[in-house]
């Protein structure tokens, strides 16, 4: 794993996770996540897609990657 | 500035300004019978309503903690859809619960309870979740899915819970909540924030949760129904948690020793923008030491 965190944007999905709707590439993948879209309340329910903004690690970033469920937008690379 | 004007404006700073430090939430009689698995009849465990059993390879039988032969702990194996289940009628509509789960032994599948909503547990340890109740019902433990399962149950808890009363704040300002931690904190554990209150089922919260780590996450509650806004894994052992609000505009921070590191980016979501209640909702061992809401 390295020092830098990068910066994205990825197009998930609503999940439920124990009772919390959750965006699914947020609730597999350790990192910070922002809810971009900012549905109102009443406008969600799994699977509807979302945009979450991420700063992740570079292995996370790899595996959104690689991962065939998230859309991956990467927008910039930060210091540690 | 009239008298009535410095009134007002003074009305105004109490409600938005205030700092609370008296907590009175409060956590009522154990409910559960046979919580710790001491008495069984049969190889059945007391109290509890044992349904889904179908011979050795699908059981609830008594153990000891560690799983192997003895008492004090219910082992549940499983390898079908058909699970077994135990149940007690416990769960009173519109009452918030803690619940308590050792898991003392786990080698494989998944223990499933409900509260507001389905929890499910992998590991072994203890376990907690906090909760609302819709409908009166029952407290079912239970194997989750066809794969192979085989784990221990030691303990079984639920509690009512009364929470703390909603004091006036601000809809726009700085809300914070400070704390210690528990020292032993199990998994689920989890102390909220709660600003923009309206009542229990309406509500914005920022938490800090324990899964593996201390988890921040900042949620929009509609009508009981939770939304994630901001999730963020590792915070590391944060003593106060903070929200900055402005109308949709919500900036979160966890907070050591007063000095604050924001978390996640803002989110920009309308849900009850105009409303000031804030209070402070934990599950056992958190001490919370100071509650702010200002503009």
């Amino acid at each position: 794993m390295t020092d830098s965190m990068h910066r994205c944007r990825v197009i998930t999905f609503w999940t439920v996770e124990n009772g919390l709707n959750m965006a699914d590439a947020a609730a597999r993948y350790p990192g910070a996540w922002s809810d971009v879209s900012g549905q109102p309340d009443t406008a969600i329910a799994a699977p509807d897609q979302v945009m979450f903004e991420g700063l992740v690690s570079a292995d996370v970033l790899a595996a959104l990657t690689a991962d065939p469920l998230v859309t991956l937008l990467p927008i910039e690379e930060t210091g540690s | 500035m009239t008298g009535r004007g410095r009134a007002r404006s003074t009305a105004r700073r109490r409600a938005g300004g205030g700092v609370i430090t008296a907590f009175t939430q409060s956590w009522g009689a154990e409910t559960v019978a046979n919580g710790d698995f001491s008495a069984w009849t049969n190889d059945n465990p007391d109290g509890w309503t044992l349904t889904g059993e179908t011979g050795a390879g699908q059981q609830v039988t008594q153990c000891a903690p560690d799983g192997s032969a003895g008492t004090g702990a219910a082992r549940f194996v499983s390898s079908a859809s058909l699970a077994p289940q135990i149940a007690q009628n416990l769960l009173a509509a519109g009452t918030w619960y803690e619940l308590g789960i050792d898991v003392s032994a786990f080698t494989s599948g998944l223990l499933r309870t409900a509260l507001t909503a389905n929890l499910l547990f992998s590991s072994a340890g203890t376990k907690t979740a906090l909760g609302r109740v819709a409908a009166n019902g029952s407290l079912a433990l239970t194997t989750n899915g066809a794969a192979a399962h085989d784990f221990v149950i030691d303990r079984v808890s639920l509690r009512p819970v009364t929470l703390n009363a909603v004091h006036p704040g601000a809809a726009d300002g700085t809300h914070t909540l400070r704390f210690t931690l528990p020292a032993t904190p199990p998994q689920g554990a989890r102390i909220e924030l709660r600003y923009r209150v309206q009542d229990d089922q309406n509500y914005w919260v920022a938490a800090l949760v324990r899964g593996n780590t201390w988890d921040l996450q900042v949620n929009s509650v509609n009508a009981g129904a939770a939304t994630n806004r901001i999730s963020v894994t590792n915070v590391g052992t944060p003593d106060a948690i903070r929200v900055v609000t402005a109308g949709a505009l919500h900036t979160a921070f966890t907070g050591v020793s007063d000095v604050y590191t924001q978390r996640g980016a803002p989110v920009n979501i309308t849900h009850l923008n105009a409303l000031t209640g804030v209070t402070a909702v934990y599950t056992t061992g958190f001490t919370p030491l100071a509650l702010s809401s200002g503009g």
